[in-house]
């Protein structure tokens, strides 16, 4: 009894999936700002997203979501992600009519393609439109948006 | 500018489109972000111990803004104010006094004082305005970080400059007229970042009357905390100044005439990170500047000039002392993965200078006092440490630690080294239900502060060695967590105060101490934003006396309806009878919490804090009678309420 009692441990210990404790780091910040993104893209779009992220894709590539994608380049994109660390790349998407959405405050601020802004400001993570950008778009925000349109 | 923004949403609703979801409210996405931004997930390493997080969505709740605040909440524990006023943890049924096994971090530097390696008098009012969440491990988890051997580490991390992008401005005021303010800075550009906290605060205490004299307990203190980031570079700069009454000194009749203790410490610390964070090396400086005076005219105890059979001219009745000591540490560490093992390699190597600047006593025949105390100036550490972790699975996990110490000590005190081991497994049994386990075999050094005062026969204390064994279990599933701790103890050679009448002063005891602890910990989440925390405690040792509660309880709650928000705490602790004849009775010490989201950068707090005006009493030793020394027993804390303002800009 003691013999199965034991197997039966080691095979649970051998199989055992996800359990109370982590023990290999998992980036779970990287992948909700991933998952924040790609939120904003489905929400704007309102149908297939094709995101070209300029920047690191990984946490992209592991959401596994429906009806989301990633862009070889940006002809073939929808929606094209800007992260900061990656500002320099920019003049790849220059000329790209999709949506442009950035977490790089300085590039927002400089640069009209932009439509949208994720940063942090005063202790907490928050989105900004440009109402101007958006009508000379012509792209449209659900209700929930509202809260985050700053006439500029 | 109205139909702007109505226009934009009127097109977005007229046109109707098939809806693609990801199904989750992007507000709601925004929340879950920030908590897992001011959560442990990038800092806490389960192989390190037994673990508690205090999220910064936790120390919010609990209206945390001092480290006290969540100290007095961990189970095993009573916090208690040693004889200097200083609110300390003090391990269950031990006695209040300077513990040298407790560690504290802030980031990845540690701050325990140089001459004791106790934190608590300078950092036990440490404000946590700057600090992103803590994490407790219990076990002997310094076998992999570079600090001295502890049985709890406590570990404060910072908040990301990146992340503040602002400041905030928190102004607390108490019903005993104590104010504080504090003001943290952060800011980001491009490659370099800057978080900085700038904390005074004066703080009055109940004075406590014994012996028809006052004992005062007030204080004045300022933090400040600088972390400059270029790239892999992190420069941390720390400092804290207390200036505050003597409390009870080292008074004979428990109740000082009058003395004072200002204290200054300093840490500058540098950081090169390489091989994409994996490695790092660093260098830091830590100053402690003390400078005591006590004046008692019934005298005071000195013990290492003390000589019972001429107490006149040995006992002082003025103590006035000035230290400056001085840590200077190099340490490298790196982290590799070789197949399924995870390998953490580092290496220390620390000095230590004690430099006495001034030591004078007066005798109670007016006669001066120069006995030295010990002549111990210096102390070398050279540390080397391994870490292996041989995953099974992602889920499944061996632990193995070996230290090797060498300590070289000046004066007449011998070198020594030391060799820890610590092994541990970590199971995941299924997806709701794990366990871990650690045995770990290691050693306390003696501090400088137990040499000077050690038992004038022999100075020259062994470090304790001691072998602790631990067991958890978790149950864990969405809306619940419950955990059951186990940990057993033995300690060989212990460090204790000796007989006042045979052996004065710190000796090691000869005999073996063992202990045992269970603790219960259930989480309930009945909501995101209602939850309940039940801990239960109780341990068992050897020792013949119980000098604090065995036996405690904490229940945590919090709410939240609108704007505002509700913190519920009590903590429990049992009776004990403390030389057959002092009832210490059952102590409920009450705090509730509100707060009010007035805007969404503007929070008002109201706490009260011993509402039932039922601490626990600590007990103090008055050797007025060196041949019947008596104790009493002083509530640790009083009834207070804080209001506090914090502001977001």
């Amino acid at each position: 009894m003691k013999i199965i009692t034991l197997c039966i441990l080691l095979v649970s210990l051998l199989t055992a999936q996800d359990g109370p404790f982590t023990l290999r780091k998992k980036d779970t910040i990287g992948e909700l700002e991933a998952k924040i993104v790609a939120q904003i893209a489905a929400d704007i779009l309102n149908k297939d997203v094709n995101i070209y992220v300029v920047g690191e894709q990984k946490d992209f590539m592991t959401l596994g979501m429906n009806g989301f994608r990633i862009a070889k380049n940006c002809k073939e994109a929808n929606f094209i992600f800007v992260s900061k660390q990656s500002v320099d790349d920019m003049e790849l998407c220059e000329n790209s009519r999709a949506i442009h959405f950035t977490n790089s405050r300085e590039l927002f601020n400089k640069n009209r393609d932009f439509v949208g802004l994720f940063y942090w400001f005063k202790s907490r993570p928050n989105i900004t439109f440009s109402s101007k950008r958006l009508e000379s778009k012509l792209t449209m925000l659900p209700k929930s948006y509202e809260q985050f349109i700053e006439e500029f | 500018m109205f139909f702007r923004r109505f226009f934009i949403i009127f097109l977005y609703h007229s046109v109707v489109l098939s809806a693609i979801s990801f199904g989750d409210d992007i507000t709601e996405l925004l929340g879950q972000y920030q908590k897992e931004i001011e959560g442990a997930s990038k800092t806490k390493k389960e192989s390190l111990g037994h673990t508690i997080v205090y999220s910064g969505e936790d120390l919010k709740k609990m209206q945390a803004f001092k480290l006290g605040d969540v100290l007095k909440t961990l189970p095993l524990l009573s916090f208690e104010k040693n004889v200097f006023g200083a609110n300390s943890p003090v391990f269950a049924g031990g006695s209040q006094g300077v513990g040298t096994s407790m560690r504290l971090y802030i980031n990845n530097h540690e701050v325990s004082s140089i001459n004791s390696l106790s934190p608590w008098i300078m950092y036990e009012q440490y404000p946590l305005d700057h600090i992103s969440h803590i994490e407790v491990y219990w076990g002997d988890g310094s076998l992999s970080m570079a600090g001295e051997p502890s049985n709890i580490t406590i570990k404060l991390y910072t908040k990301s400059a990146k992340h503040l992008n602002g400041g905030t401005l928190r102004t607390s005021v108490d019903s005993r007229d104590s104010l504080d303010i504090a003001v943290v800075y952060g800011l980001e550009d491009k490659e370099i970042t800057l978080l900085t906290m700038v904390d005074g605060s004066n703080t009055n205490n109940p004075t406590t009357h014994y012996n028809g004299e006052d004992i005062k307990n007030d204080n004045n203190r300022i933090f400040a905390y600088a972390s400059l980031g270029i790239n892999d570079f992190v420069l941390d700069l720390g400092y804290t100044k207390l200036s505050k009454d003597r409390f009870i000194g080292f008074a004979k009749d428990t109740a000082p005439d009058d003395g004072s203790i200002k204290a200054e410490d300093l840490f500058v610390s540098a950081t090169k990170y390489f091989d994409n964070r994996s490695g790092n090396i660093n260098f830091s400086i830590d100053k402690n500047i003390r400078d005591l005076k006590e004046s008692n005219s019934e005298g005071i105890m000195v013990l290492p000039v003390i000589d019972l059979l001429n107490p006149t001219t040995t006992i002082p009745k003025i103590y006035n002392e000035q230290l400056t000591l001085t840590k200077y540490e190099l340490s490298v560490s790196k982290e590799f993965s070789l197949g399924d093992n995870n390998l953490f390699l580092s290496s220390v190597a620390k000095t230590k200078d004690y430099r006495v600047d001034k030591r004078e006593m007066v005798s109670l025949a007016d006669t001066p006092i120069n006995t030295p105390f010990s002549n111990i100036k210096k102390e070398s550490v050279i540390s080397v440490m391994l870490e292996d972790n041989y995953y099974l699975n992602d889920n499944n996990m061996l632990v193995l630690d070996l230290k090797y110490d060498k300590y070289y000590r000046n004066g007449d005190f011998y070198d020594f080294d030391e060799f820890s081991t610590r092994a541990g497994v970590i199971a995941t049994l299924n997806k709701n239900f794990g366990v871990k386990a650690f045995a770990s075999s290691s050693f306390t050094p003696p501090s400088f502060f137990e040499i000077d005062y050690a038992n004038k026969d022999n100075k020259n204390l062994k470090p304790f060695s001691k072998q602790i064994y631990s067991l958890e279990g978790v149950y864990d599933d969405v809306d619940n967590r419950a955990s059951l701790y186990l940990n057993h103890y033995e300690i060989d050679d212990a460090i204790v105060p000796g007989n006042m009448s045979t052996q004065m002063g710190f000796i090691n005891s000869d005999e073996k101490m063992r202990g045992e602890s269970i603790t219960f910990d259930y989480k309930r989440k009945f909501s995101k934003d209602n939850e309940l925390n039940f801990t239960l405690y109780k341990i068992k040792n050897s020792t013949s006396q119980y000098a604090s509660p065995t036996e405690g309880a904490t229940i945590r709650a919090s709410q939240k309806y609108g704007k505002f928000d509700f913190y519920e705490e009590l903590i429990f602790k049992n009776s004990y009878v403390y030389n057959k004849t002092i009832d210490m009775g059952t102590s409920y010490n009450l705090s509730l919490g509100v707060q009010y989201q007035c805007r969404k950068n503007l929070l008002f707090s109201l706490k009260g804090e011993n509402l039932l005006d039922d601490d626990v009493n600590v007990l103090y030793p008055d050797f007025s009678n060196m041949n019947n020394i008596v104790y009493k027993g002083i509530q640790n804390s009083d009834r207070k309420g804080t209001i506090s303002m914090q502001w977001i800009f």
